[in-house]
């Protein structure tokens, strides 16, 4: 098991999207949100917005790693993220469609398919961003952050009461 | 291998349905990008005198060499000759649609013509199609945008017109998604009048970058000095409002006796209010209020001070439904609402009577009237329509002595809490506002140097944030060390004195020039005492284009491009006298509550009073133009000035109109009078 997780805090996310741009300069694919690896989806309604991070989640059991027909994707033992290897990648796309998270890219002006490598243990949108929506955390630590982060919505509603005076 | 540019500019041509294409490096060289390049098309596109609504007039947009990568610089400029104005029309938006156009590969669209049905322009990267619109007039901002993205495609990215653009109003807006508006001068009112609905657009080619990694790098220095910035923490909390908050209070030397945002009424909503803002930048510095009552949308910077200020009315909620009719409806609420006050000032005085206002008693801070009255302006309903045409026309119509009262620079009415009080002690923005090539402010911000300046205003603020007092005497003497460099006096700093405004104002406007031409947001940059600065601008320019690009050389463009922006303005008749302020900021003594911060531990409110004298003002005007190369009794570039700044053929231009100064009297005496 990975000792770091991405952790993905929806509701944090303000669509800025320095993380996805900056990931597609740092993997060598010019300034294109659309070539990146962490992509923000942004709901728009017509008085308001959401915006969502999705990024590839890293599956035990990956369906990616299952379907590839020659067995060009495998993960990386310390960080947990998947490994394409790009000589054996035929760019057939199964693993495209198959990812119920439309994580994986394939890159046709390059031959081959791009998913999330954490940049290798550093991932640097989880560096830029500036609201904590992507954070690069222990993973043992991640459901108790959760929990906590859950907890403090609560306190907003628990201060309303009065504390008796002395 | 186009670097760091979209590389093309896009032109079309709506009468004849035709749609070309042009590389941006036929300008780029000698204009930059944004700003600079569009003021180059548009004075050699359109000749003078054109009626800005006349088919043949440009409208241009245009966003620079930095937007794009992950830094603050996501502004789209719009330029185009001012309906409201009649002089050079130009306000940038930010939000997505300028690097959505950038990953299209455009860094320009030039429009020209009419269409006789209602259009939208569709762009996705090549293709570029000219489509029916009809079922979008009509439509606000808000409303244009859903049915556009769900008809076309949901990334799609957005420039519309609402209601006031397409019924012509003079300073009608374009809008982009919920809270990004250029906002001032009328350019909605320009597209509105070919028929333009909206330009739509879808980007996936991204932009190359000479050295990816160089870029990358320099990027998240900035991205981290920025988020270590307590400012910039601040507006990440609470966005514009704390600051309007503590700057209303100070601004106005005591005009606002509660501070607005502090009030129940507003802390009711903050809970509530999510963050949203530009792309690249870390601040997100808008309020995307999903509030019911009132409406939802974005709002931020000028759309919470103005609809409160000039019309008396503090009431939260009239202010939130302003701000986001305004933003529906696509029209200026700084003219607006600067025409609505105008009005009650006439009321108050008796020039007008409800009979002139279709029965709307125009009483200071009345609800019905400033939400009445909007409306018939959007709609161009009864009084509406006379106003419409904007303040000058309007005052032209209603006559009575009516002009006197309007306070407008060039046309264009004031914003803000730009009044007597806070102009006439600060003698920098008087010169400011005066000299601007747009009529106000935004262009020209002396107000961010020297005392009471933003940079030391934002020291101070920002020092009370972190409760460290000594941050706040450094930043404040930091803030003085540089007046001194860029004016070559202390004296400079002091708000009230009228030496150095000339090098403050010419700095000031070169700085906000050079972030127009990159797309940079000036909130961001050092104009406001932000990490964003010219040093970082000039880096990033170089690493992506691969072209070391200096500070030197970004400001040289600076002035080029205000050369030409000046040039511009004379052709269509702007001349020294335009460059002044309404009567009731001179020669009068001025009484205000002011603050005494000189002693950070004892902040106190003081009584104080000021004036501004026409001979030593005219003196700062007569500074400000030898310094910048013009002639001293028109305020025209000079023959050698144009010629410096490689603008030869447009001193030739000017010579054949007979404005060039230094012309015989006989040929000067043929300009126009306005």
């Amino acid at each position: 098991m990975a000792d770091y997780e991405l952790v993905l805090n929806y509701d944090k996310c303000t669509g800025c999207r320095i993380c996805e741009t900056a990931c597609s300069v740092h993997h060598g694919l010019g300034a294109n949100p659309e070539r990146a690896m962490i992509r923000i989806v942004k709901l728009e309604g017509e008085a308001d917005v959401v915006s969502i991070p999705v990024n590839c989640m890293r599956c035990e059991d990956a369906p990616c790693e299952a379907i590839c027909p020659v067995g060009a994707i495998s993960t990386n033992p310390t960080t947990g993220a998947r490994q394409v290897d790009k000589e054996k990648c035929i760019g057939c796309s199964a693993c495209v469609y198959i990812c119920p998270f439309g994580a994986a890219l394939l890159d046709r002006s390059v031959g081959n398919v791009f998913i999330c490598d954490l940049c290798d243990g550093d991932p640097l949108c989880a560096r830029l961003c500036p609201f904590g929506a992507l954070q690069y955390i222990r993973s043992d630590e991640v459901s108790a952050k959760l929990k906590r982060a859950r907890a403090d919505k609560l306190l907003d509603f628990l201060k309303l009461s009065s504390v008796p005076s002395e | 291998m186009t670097y760091m540019y979209g590389g093309t500019i896009l032109r079309v041509d709506l009468s004849e349905g035709k749609v070309s294409k042009e590389p941006t490096t036929s300008y780029s060289g000698d204009f930059l990008g944004g700003r600079g390049i569009n003021i180059k098309i548009l004075y050699d596109g359109v000749p003078p005198g054109i009626d800005p609504l006349d088919p043949a007039s440009l409208l241009i947009f245009g966003v620079g060499p930095l937007c794009g990568i992950p830094v603050p610089a996501s502004r789209t400029e719009v330029t185009a000759k001012s309906p409201e104005t009649g002089f050079l029309g130009s306000s940038n938006f930010g939000g997505f649609f300028g690097p959505e156009l950038k990953f299209a590969g455009y860094d320009h669209i030039v429009i020209t013509g009419k269409t006789d049905k209602p259009v939208y322009l569709w762009i996705y990267n090549d293709d570029v199609e000219i489509r029916d619109a009809s079922h979008l007039w009509g439509k606000d901002t808000y409303e244009a945008q859903e049915i556009i993205r769900s008809e076309i495609d949901p990334d799609a990215k957005v420039a519309c017109i609402g209601q006031a653009g397409e019924n012509l109003v003079h300073f009608a807006t374009v809008q982009s998604e919920l809270g990004h508006g250029a906002g001032r001068t009328g350019m909605g009112c320009v597209m509105g009048s070919k028929n333009l609905k909206a330009i739509v657009v879808r980007g996936t080619r991204g932009v190359n970058l000479a050295d990816p990694e160089k870029c990358l790098n320099i990027a998240n220095e900035l991205q981290e000095e920025m988020r270590n910035h307590p400012g910039v923490q601040d507006k990440q909390k609470h966005g514009h409002s704390y600051e309007q908050d503590w700057w209303m209070i100070r601004a106005t030397r005591g005009q606002v006796p509660k501070p607005v945002f502090s009030c129940d009424l507003f802390f009711k909503y903050q809970p509530k209010i999510k963050r949203t803002g530009c792309f690249g930048c870390p601040t997100q510095c808008m309020d995307l209020y999903p509030v019911e009552t009132t409406g939802g949308g974005a709002i931020s910077c000028s759309l919470y001070i103005t609809p409160l200020y000039w019309v008396r009315n503090t009431d939260v909620d009239v202010l939130l439904k302003c701000s986001l009719l305004a933003q529906r409806y696509g029209v200026d609420i700084d003219s607006s609402m600067g025409i609505i006050a105008w009005l009650m000032e006439l009321y108050e005085n008796g020039l007008i009577t409800v009979k002139d206002t279709d029965g709307l008693p125009m009483e200071w801070g009345s609800k019905e009237a400033i939400l009445g009255v909007f409306k018939k302006i959007v709609y161009r309903e009864g009084l509406g329509d006379v106003l419409a045409d904007g303040i000058l026309p309007a005052a032209d119509r209603i006559g009575r002595g009516s002009k006197d009262y309007a306070n407008h620079m060039k046309g264009l009415p004031l914003y803000d809490v730009n009044t007597p009080q806070e102009i006439v002690p600060d003698k920098g923005s008087a010169l400011s506002m005066a000299v601007s090539s747009r009529g106000d402010l935004m262009k020209a911000h002396v107000a961010i140097l020297g005392e009471k300046g933003m940079a030391e205003k934002v020291a101070m603020m920002y020092a009370e944030l972190i409760g460290d007092e000594q941050k706040g005497v450094e930043g404040v003497a930091a803030a003085r060390q540089r007046v001194k460099e860029i004016a070559g006096s202390e004296k400079a700093a002091l708000a009230d004195e009228y030496e150095g405004k000339p090098e403050l104002a010419i700095f000031s406007e070169d700085l906000i020039i050079i972030n127009d031409c990159l797309s940079a947001c000036k909130m961001c940059s050092s104009f406001l005492s932000f990490p964003f600065s010219e040093e970082y601008e000039a880096k990033l320019f170089s690493a992506g284009t691969g072209v070391e690009t200096s500070v030197d050389t970004l400001f040289k463009f600076a002035k080029k491009v205000k050369n030409l922006e000046r040039a511009f303005c004379v052709r269509e008749g702007m001349t020294r006298e335009m460059d002044s302020l309404p009567k009731r900021f001179m020669n009068q003594t001025i009484t205000y509550t002011g603050f005494d911060y000189q002693d950070v531990n004892n902040i106190h409110t003081i009584q104080q009073s000021a004036v501004l004298e026409s001979s030593k003002f005219e003196q700062m005007k007569d500074k400000y133009y030898a310094l910048r190369g013009w002639d001293i009794a028109t305020g025209i570039p000079t023959r050698e000035t144009l010629e410096q700044t490689g603008l030869g053929d447009v001193a030739q231009d000017l010579e054949k109109l007979g404005k060039l100064p230094g012309e015989s009297p006989e040929k000067q005496s043929k300009t126009k009078e306005r």
